[in-house]
Parts: C-alpha cells; sequence; structure tokens
C-alpha cells in the first residue's frame, strides 16, 4: 500500500505530459515549470527506481 | 534622478543576496522587482546539491562532482565561493532560527508527499525532521487544510497520523498564511499543543505542516514542544512557502535597515544601453514611468516562472536585456518523452551563458554587456528541479556576482 496514491499521482502527472507536451512554450511552460518544481523538486517524486539508495519514497 | 552604485533586478533568493552582499561592502543599492520572487512559493531549506549521498562529506563531494560539472554555475564559485556565501546567509539567522547542516553531508527531511528529500541546511523549526523514526513519530493534519494531507503523509512515512479539527476554526478554506498568523498568538498554539498532546501514545516526534508562524516561529516551536514534550519539526509542502516567507521577509528588513531602496510589484519595462554599458533602466508604476542609473546591474530575474526567461514557439529569449540565451535544440528536443524521464528534460539547461565573472556571453564567448552581471536560476547549465540545488546556485552566485561587479 505504501507509495499507492502517489503512484496514482505520477499515472497522472504521465498522462497529462502527453497532452500538454506538444504545447508547452510561452505560459504553459511557466506552468510546467511550477509543476515540476513542486512534484520532482519539492516532493521528490522521480520514475519508479524500487530500492533507491538516497530519498525518493518511504 | 537618483544614481546607485548597483542596481539588482529580482527579488528572489539570488538577488537578495546580491543586494545584502553589494550593502555590506558600502554600495548603495536599488533592488527592483516585479513580485515576490520564488522564495514565497518554494523556499523552504537550503539545498546545495541533494544527489550528492547523505555518508559522504559535503566539501569533498562537491568538489568532485564540480570537476564533472565545468559548465555548471557551480564551477564559476567553486567550493570555497559556496562556503563564503552560505557562512554569509546563515550570519543572517542567528539564533533562536538557525540555518543548520545535522551532519557531514545531505540529511534527509521528510516531505508533504511522504517522501524523503535530501537537504544540506534546515531551519530550527525542521531540525527534528532529519532525526525522526517512523515508530515514534505522530503526524498531525488540520481539518479543512487541503494543502496538507496529513493521513496520505503518515501513511507513506509509516508513521501514525491523526487529523485534528482546530481549537477555533474547524471549517473549510484554511490556509497556510491565515494558520501562521494563528500560530503567532501564544494562546492559539497553547491550546493547540494540548489538543496534540492529548492524542499522543508515547511518540517523540509531532511533525506539522510548515506553518509555525511568521513572526516568531521559534517561539512557536518552542511552546508545541513544552506543551506536548515531544521534538517537534515543519514538513515542507504545497506553495505559498511560510518558511520562504520567513527567509525573504528576514533579507528585505536587513536590505531597508541598512539603506537599501526597494522597488516592488513593477515590472523593468526599457534598458538604456549604450556603447556595450547599460546605463538605467525604467519601470513602469502607472502613469508614470521612473528611470534609475547605475554604475552596475545584477540580472536575477529566475526562469519561466519568475520572467526571467520566456520561451516563443521555437525559441527563449531573455526579456529585459535580450541576453543571449543558450537553449537545447527545437522545441521538439526541449522535452524528454516522458514527464519521470530518468534524465531532466533538456530545456532545464537552457538559460545565460557567462564568462568567469558572471557577465553574460554570445555563443562565442564575448562579454555582451561589460557592466552587468546574471545571477541565480537565469544561469545555464544547471538542473536545479533534480539535482536539488536551488538556493545553493541563487546564494553562491548572488554573492559572486556582487563582490565581482562591486570589484570593478
Amino acid at each position: 500500500m505504501s507509495g499507492g496514491s502517489n503512484r496514482i499521482l505520477k499515472g497522472f502527472l504521465e498522462e497529462r505530459w502527453k497532452g500538454i507536451r506538444p504545447v508547452l512554450w510561452g505560459t504553459s511552460l511557466k506552468e510546467e515549470e511550477l509543476i515540476e518544481s513542486i512534484y520532482k523538486g519539492l516532493f521528490n517524486l522521480t520514475a519508479e527506481e524500487p530500492g533507491r539508495p538516497v530519498g525518493g519514497e518511504a | 534622478m537618483k544614481r546607485f552604485d548597483l542596481i539588482v533586478i529580482g527579488t528572489g533568493l539570488a538577488g537578495l543576496t546580491a543586494a545584502r552582499t553589494a550593502i555590506g561592502i558600502g554600495a548603495k543599492v536599488l533592488i527592483v522587482g516585479r513580485g515576490m520572487g520564488a522564495l514565497t512559493l518554494f523556499g523552504n531549506t537550503v539545498d546545495l546539491l541533494g544527489e550528492i549521498p547523505p555518508a559522504t562529506e559535503m566539501a569533498e563531494g562537491i568538489t568532485h562532482w564540480i570537476a564533472a560539472h565545468p559548465e555548471h554555475p557551480y564551477a564559476r564559485t567553486g567550493w570555497e565561493g559556496i562556503e563564503s556565501a552560505i557562512t554569509a546567509f546563515r550570519e543572517l539567522f542567528p539564533p533562536p532560527y538557525p540555518f543548520a547542516a545535522s551532519g557531514r553531508g545531505n540529511s534527509l527531511l521528510p516531505t508533504g508527499a511522504g517522501t524523503m528529500r535530501p537537504t544540506w541546511l534546515t531551519p530550527v523549526t525542521m531540525a527534528a525532521g532529519a532525526a525522526m523514526t517512523p515508530s515514534e513519530t505522530l503526524i498531525v493534519g488540520f481539518r479543512g487544510f487541503k494543502d496538507f494531507q496529513g493521513d496520505t503523509v503518515s501513511l507513506h512515512l509509516k508513521c501514525r497520523g491523526v487529523v485534528l479539527s482546530l481549537p477555533r476554526y474547524g471549517l473549510e478554506g484554511l490556509t497556510a498564511p491565515a494558520l501562521a498568523r494563528l500560530m503567532d498568538e501564544t494562546s492559539f498554539r497553547e491550546r493547540l499543543g494540548e489538543s496534540i498532546r492529548q492524542q499522543m501514545a508515547g511518540e517523540r516526534f509531532i511533525g506539522l505542516p510548515a506553518v509555525l508562524g511568521l513572526r516568531d516561529p521559534a517561539a512557536v516551536l518552542k511552546t508545541l514542544e513544552t506543551v506536548t514534550g515531544a521534538r517537534v519539526f515543519e514538513i515542507p509542502m504545497l506553495p505559498p512557502s511560510i518558511p520562504g516567507t520567513r527567509i525573504f521577509h528576514r533579507f528585505r528588513e536587513e536590505l531597508i535597515a541598512k539603506g537599501a531602496d526597494f522597488r516592488m510589484g513593477h515590472p523593468v519595462s526599457g534598458v538604456m544601453v549604450k556603447d556595450g554599458r547599460c546605463a538605467g533602466i525604467s519601470i513602469d508604476n502607472p502613469p508614470l514611468v521612473a528611470e534609475y542609473r547605475a554604475d552596475r546591474f545584477i540580472l536575477a530575474t529566475g526562469r519561466f516562472l519568475g520572467g526571467g526567461l520566456w520561451a516563443e514557439m521555437d525559441r527563449i529569449i531573455e526579456p529585459v536585456f535580450d541576453l543571449p540565451v543558450f537553449q537545447p535544440g527545437e522545441r521538439g528536443q526541449w522535452f524528454g518523452e516522458r514527464f519521470f524521464d530518468p534524465e531532466a528534460h533538456p530545456i532545464h539547461r537552457a538559460g545565460v551563458l557567462t564568462d568567469a565573472d558572471l557577465r553574460p556571453v554570445d555563443a562565442a564567448g564575448r562579454v555582451v554587456l561589460a557592466n552587468v552581471r546574471a545571477a541565480g536560476s537565469i544561469l545555464a547549465h544547471h538542473q536545479a528541479i533534480e539535482e536539488k540545488s536551488r538556493e545553493g546556485i541563487d546564494i553562491a552566485t548572488g554573492f559572486l556576482a556582487a563582490k565581482r561587479a562591486l570589484a570593478s
């Protein structure tokens, strides 16, 4: 169960990426930087890597 | 018209650091900013380089890392430059609200997503997070406070969690600034501490969202620790950031006390450039346009979110001086296939290229404007989000840019 809802969140972010990637410039690129700063930066969510030695999911 | 020794454009951590460094040398400084800067969104701890493993001593880890990354902003400052800049930063935060490293290397702190995240310096209100163990920790959330899901955090961290109805405010729609202001009231935090104590089952650590007051967070921490008998820590969470707002307020207080001029809330609308030098800037302050002149300028306007860079459909521009911007290929090459690609998206390496003095250069390496320097995340060839290096780059390059500017 651990990491369950973060897996759902990551799935959502991947789906969102498919739609937004073709139009990333201007203001949508600003928003993209905000999203990455939160989920990858602040929350340290990463691609699934079981047993990562540093940080990542508990 | 007022004339300044230095005008700093940007009120994020890089700009604030540059302004404070210059004031310390005795310069007459103007700092201008469109908004409050990224500190109030993401400021929490001071990251230097999260990818250095916690067991590695930081000076050694970064020195080796710089050797392998000669284009990175840290290669301009070196470890010595980082260390002096960080020492100066820490002097701005004496006890009771100091920033400190918990060991010789990075420590891991819990986040608002229930993950662990590496960082270097933590404010005293977060320090216990690096020492907590799941079985001895209680995570406390607040009913109606949607920016911090205490039950998700406790689930992922494998801790026990409770969601409290606050003594006075059990309603929907609580915000971080509202909670922080409540914490500033002694009676509120005493009652909160008592509510937490009643929920405890022998835990030695209490984790709360990072809202422990704006005015005197150390006093909030002390009250909660005294009432609960446990070590209390703040957990970084979604923007806006209360801990980052504290950093911003501390810098602003210091800069104003030392005589710096602040112009906030209005964009730079034009620059006066002549013979390869900048003579002044104009700021839109409707219905007026104000002009400010200086001998030197530091550009610390951030990346896309802060407005330091702007992406058109096929190229990236720097809007204030129209500086040359390094960009990784065409737009199709800016991003990876997946959001969570193992490598950072190439666009994050885009930015302003500089010489060793942090003066912007063109693709051939020629200095563009002799009296302008760039600092902070606008610089090319870092990946601050993935590297976890945002504050380190801001502090080290802001410090270096001011030293070099005033030496010329």
